[in-house]
């Protein structure tokens, strides 16, 4: 209960709060009403099937299925998550355990920089830089050689693609794949790791135990970051291809949930139906980033009681 | 050698070869945008920062509007995130035991987990189509949720981190719960608060996707009112290095600089302040 003197402070600040609550009940409420008529229509079927047939005519004639982008969101957001992970690790354990301390604080600004460099700019040098060097450098060569395995199977055309999505993802998720693993890094008691030398542990075998120490942390780290790239928008929309394609094959061009709605929303509300099947996939996209938000943050919360800071 | 020890070099050359491979990249970004913008730049003159944009291969002309409208979103928005996030933050912390403060906490660090492209779909919906126009008032919301989340954590640490006995000398001297607050409190904290607010600012600089359905893009006049259609940045870069001229890509280039500088010099000024607070 609020003590009597402070009742005034509290009201006044209450509206400001309030403000906070009303966003998610309109978030939910425009999500739920906007979907509504497209999971009405289309059922189950507007997540398991690859059609994208707008139409002016009339409602009759639409039919929409986003397969596609789920896999597409899917795949760059797994390519992300496993290009990022060790890249993060070995950060953490680099800048905790290995650089002198001048060095260690170059590399933290370079990470804060990366974390909050504006996604348009990765987006531009992805499109524009990226692409081209991956496409000559690392897909052709693939394709060229090694086109029996299946994800190197077609011809990278212009290189945009599930691959220099994922990439580029992966570096846009490093610092925050980064932090997580960090914080939980430096909860481990002092004692563990002076016991682990003192029993002549080698580096690498104390890096496996630091590893296995922090195993929630680091399944939180993959979770968070697959939410993170999952989310993503207009980087991925400039270099990920933008095609309705399912294909085992990483050069070939994809959409995501995410890029999908960027690219088409402005012009959705000319068809029937195309805004509602939108905001179904961003529901999607929202249901699958609390999920692992949400487990991420129980993982780290375990961190947290198992080293009690 | 016995294999514990070859395992262990090779070990460590691994670390700082996928250390140094984890951060390469965004040094190749910004050496890109700094050799590509500088040669735009440099090209265009002043003008660059004066001027609309050019017409399909038709030289370079200027981001004037797109900067003006950058620049005005995030001030427009910095007015309505930052009061919010600073009031609802003070609420939390100074309710600790409330449900609700709990819940205003846990909510506003939710709101980190919402796409950006959806915080711009739903102010779409609420305030775009009602309305029936694109409109800096419309960017400017979708900004300041997207700001919302930072603010308030930079700010909720900031009061947390304010030794107790402050708080106790102020009510010792019979000082009303706001003025202790806002008197004692929050100067004290000013600095994190500062902080908050320059990362929250720095944060929206940049944004796109809550930008796409909200603001019409009109890049050749400077927004004037709130309810004008506005431009930004960053929308410019991504609709221009989707066009297939050259001279709109280097218009991208170009705006990448200054839109890149402009977020540098704020983290280089946040940096200063966290330095002073932390150390």
């Amino acid at each position: 209960m609020i003590p009597k003197v402070d009742r005034g402070f509290f009201l006044t600040l209450l509206p400001f709060a309030a403000v906070i609550f009303a966003l998610f009940a309109l978030l939910a409420y425009v999500l739920a009403y906007e979907s509504w008529p497209a999971l009405e229509r289309f059922g189950i079927s507007l997540f398991t099937e690859n059609v994208w047939k707008p139409s002016e005519r009339g409602v009759e004639f639409v039919k929409y299925g986003l397969l596609a982008p789920l896999y597409g969101t899917l795949v760059t957001s797994l390519i992300a998550a496993a290009v990022a992970l060790p890249l993060s690790v070995a950060t953490v354990f680099f800048m905790e355990e290995m650089a002198p301390y001048r060095i260690k604080e170059f590399f933290s600004s370079v990470i804060d920089l990366m974390a909050g460099l504006p996604t348009i700019i990765y987006g531009l040098w992805g499109l524009e830089v990226m692409v081209p060097i991956l496409r000559s450098w690392v897909m052709s060569p693939l394709h060229e050689h090694l086109d029996f395995i299946p994800p190197f199977a077609c011809d990278p055309l212009s290189g945009a693609s599930f691959l220099a999505a994922g990439l580029l993802l992966a570096v846009m998720i490093i610092p925050f794949m980064h932090g997580v693993i960090k914080e939980a890094y430096r909860q481990v008691p002092r004692t563990y790791r002076e016991a682990a030398l003192s029993l002549g542990a080698t580096r690498y075998e104390y890096f496996r135990i630091m590893v296995s120490l922090i195993r929630p942390a680091i399944i939180a780290a993959v979770l968070l970051g697959l939410g993170r790239a999952a989310s993503e928008t207009v980087a991925v929309a400039l270099v990920v291809g933008n095609a309705f394609n399912i294909s085992p094959c990483l050069f070939a061009p994809g959409y995501t949930i995410s890029s999908l709605i960027a690219n088409q929303f402005t012009e959705a509300s000319f068809f029937p139906l195309m805004e509602n099947v939108m905001f179904a996939g961003s529901l999607v996209l929202l249901a699958l980033g609390m999920l692992f938000s949400g487990i991420g943050v129980v993982m780290m919360r375990r961190v947290r009681e198992l080293y009690g800071r | 050698m016995d294999v514990r020890e070859v395992k262990e070099r090779v070990f460590l050359v691994l670390v700082v070869i996928l250390s140094i491979a984890a951060v390469l990249p965004v040094f190749h970004v910004f050496l890109s945008v700094i050799w590509n913008g500088f040669g735009v730049i440099m090209e265009a003159g002043p003008n660059f920062l004066l001027d609309v944009p050019p017409a399909p291969n038709a030289g370079l002309g200027g981001i004037a509007p797109s900067l003006a409208g950058t620049l005005l979103l995030a001030v427009l928005s910095s007015l309505l995130g930052i009061p919010l996030s600073l009031f609802a933050a003070i609420f939390a912390v100074e309710f600790p035991d409330n449900p609700l403060a709990k819940m205003v906490r846990v909510l506003s660090k939710a709101l980190l987990e919402i796409p950006s492209v959806v915080v711009g779909m739903l102010v779409y919906a609420i305030l775009v189509v009602p309305m029936g126009r694109f409109s800096m008032l419309a960017g400017s919301l979708a900004l300041a949720i997207m700001m919302i989340p930072y603010v308030t954590t930079y700010v909720e640490q900031a009061l947390e981190g304010v030794p107790f006995t402050y708080r106790e000398a102020g009510f010792a001297l019979g000082l009303s719960r706001p003025k202790v607050v806002f008197e004692i409190m929050v100067g004290i904290a000013r600095r994190g608060i500062l902080t908050g607010m320059l990362i929250g600012f720095a944060k929206v600089l940049g944004e796109t996707a809550p930008l796409l359905f909200t603001l019409g893009r009109d890049r050749y006049n400077i927004p004037l009112g709130p309810l004008d259609y506005g431009d930004s940045i960053s929308l410019l870069i991504f609709d221009y290095a989707q066009t297939p001229y050259a001279n709109m890509h280097q218009v991208a280039w170009g705006a990448a600089l200054v839109l890149t500088v402009m977020f540098l010099i704020i983290f280089l000024i946040s940096r200063k302040f966290t330095e002073e607070v932390f150390l």
